[in-house]
């Protein structure tokens, strides 16, 4: 049986989706089968991210409401064999998927897939507890800011009461993955530092994404990070945070700041 | 001699899309009968003979008690043709078919005159939402008629018209989708998802002056974005079936 992960956060643009595809594709670059499923039913984008948006042609609703087999919905990476998308429905709304539908079908996934990632929608609606309601484990994006960290915790205190898992006296597994991270500013005090979200949210850490261009570069062009620009330290780090959702232990380096010359003169000035 | 071997023949499978009253039995079951009952008592033969639909989602009752359902409901003359949200142990070879995906629409529609408001103690009950009037006779088939969009169709927006053609005077986005029983036509970029002829027949085309589409469907074949010939984007192009293929010829 496959594990299932959900990527959430609460707040929005934090890096779900470019997170739920770049661990989606390292998992699947490991030669496991992984599916990576939008859950943001009316605002998909994740196919964007995958640049499958133009092979959508059944989703999840339809399997979910039995109009369509899986078989017939699942997109299947032309770049990495082993790593499938269910797209999500642009036309419909959360209220179209409901408990028993997602239940099979995540269901459906299990029994086939080794590893099932659901990019949750923002917000703590119907959509994102749908989302984490059949979690085996979850990825709770945050950025080094004070709003992300604190939508954050209430997404925490979601995934400890309302999921399957949290109903049945068990516990659901949660990793922290810091995005948009940059250790400079975060010297300078314009960020959080890791310190300070992790004492806040105190969930082990799986990962550090370093804020990098290229994100967005891949996205527009619709591959994952780790596929578009695998040598990069984004890349990397991704890699790195899905060996250890992988249960591989990874040591994690704090990314320390690259202090420009000028400012190693003057810093103590500066402070 | 030799046996002789024939040609064999294809088996022609079609698809129609139809109206059906929806009746959503409620518990208990003996009142809601009852309540049926007081309305049939005014229309006794109002749904003889007509399409009906049992939409179930909102029932949890056992097998034996479905079928004692449909018994009373067969004694009332009312054939179930099938079930909507049914739980998956109320199916069998002998019971009704599950549907789903069905599209809620005013029960007039399936009527010649439009129906009169409901005015019964019994206005809660979906029958009631009928007419109290006799009713008539299953509508003749409509003439085919067009629904015009003025303005652009964005991300996440469907119109569903399966009566006759729609027009677009504006821009489909990508993330929006037109449904027609007829034709359908874009003045300006298709970027989303059409299908045309849903209703039956292999007349129907889709017709569009910038060709970006990221699904084009008529009748029952369809071509994604990606199937579709590059040197089509962005040409204005008509898209009919031919063959069980979509065929796209570039308009000029």
């Amino acid at each position: 049986m496959g594990n299932v992960i959900v990527v959430t956060s609460g707040k929005g643009g934090v890096g779900k989706t470019t997170s739920t595809a770049a661990i989606g594709a390292a998992l699947a670059e490991t030669g496991k089968r992984v599916c990576v499923v939008d859950f943001d039913v009316g605002l998909r984008n994740l196919d964007l991210v995958l640049g499958a948006e133009r092979r959508v042609v059944y989703d999840f609703i339809n399997v979910a409401q039995g109009d369509a087999k899986l078989n017939q919905a699942l997109i299947r990476d032309k770049r990495v064999e082993t790593l499938y998308l269910l797209a999500a429905s642009q036309t419909r709304d959360k209220d179209a998927l409901t408990d028993e539908g997602v239940e099979r079908v995540i269901g459906e996934l299990k029994a086939s897939f080794d590893w099932v990632v659901c990019d949750s929608p923002a917000g703590i609606e119907r959509g994102a507890l749908l989302a984490m309601r059949f979690a085996d484990t979850a990825v709770v994006v945050c950025n080094p800011e004070v709003s992300s960290v604190r939508d954050s915790d209430r997404i925490i205190g979601l995934l400890d009461s309302r999921t399957r898992r949290a109903e049945g006296g068990s516990r659901i597994d949660k990793h922290l993955l810091l995005t948009r991270f940059d250790p400079n500013r975060s010297a300078r005090g314009e960020m959080l530092s890791v310190a300070d979200v992790l004492e806040i949210l105190s969930i082990p850490l799986v990962g550090i994404i370093p804020e990098s261009e290229e994100i967005l570069r891949a996205s527009n062009i619709g591959a994952p990070i780790t596929m578009n620009a695998g040598a990069s330290l984004a890349a990397k780090a991704y890699k790195e945070a899905a060996r250890r959702l992988a249960g591989e232990p990874v040591p994690l380096a704090m990314p320390s700041e690259k202090k420009p010359f000028f400012s190693r003169l003057f810093g103590r000035r500066a402070a | 001699m030799n046996a002789q071997i024939g040609r064999t023949s294809a088996i022609q499978i079609g698809a129609r899309s139809l109206l059906a009253f929806a009746l959503e039995p409620k518990a208990p079951l003996a009142e809601w009968l009852a309540t049926l009952d007081e309305w049939l008592s005014r229309s006794p033969s109002f749904f003889a003979a007509k399409p009906v639909i049992l939409q179930m989602g909102g029932l949890d009752i056992p097998l034996k008690e479905y079928r004692d359902l449909l018994g009373q409901l067969a004694r009332r003359h009312i054939r179930v043709m099938a079930v909507e949200n049914t739980h998956r142990l109320l199916v069998g070879p002998h019971l009704p078919p599950v549907v789903s995906g069905g599209r809620v629409v005013s029960p007039d529609k399936l009527l010649d005159e439009p129906a009169p408001a409901a005015q019964t103690p019994a206005a809660q009950t979906p029958a009631a939402t009928a007419p109290a009037a006799p009713a008539p006779e299953l509508a003749a088939p409509l003439p085919p008629q067009t629904l015009y969009h003025e303005g652009n169709l964005r991300s996440g927006q469907q119109i569903v018209h399966l009566e006759g053609d729609v027009v677009v005077v504006g821009r489909v986005a990508s993330g929006a989708e037109i449904v027609a029983g007829g034709s359908i036509h874009v003045y300006g970029a298709l970027q989303g998802r059409a299908f045309a002829g849903v209703a039956g027949g292999g007349e129907a085309r889709i017709f569009c002056r910038e060709a970006r589409a990221e699904l084009l469907c008529v009748g029952e074949a369809f071509v994604t974005a990606e199937d579709m010939d590059s040197k089509f984007e962005g040409l204005p192009i008509e898209a009919s079936v031919e063959g069980g293929r979509v065929k796209i010829r570039v308009l000029n």
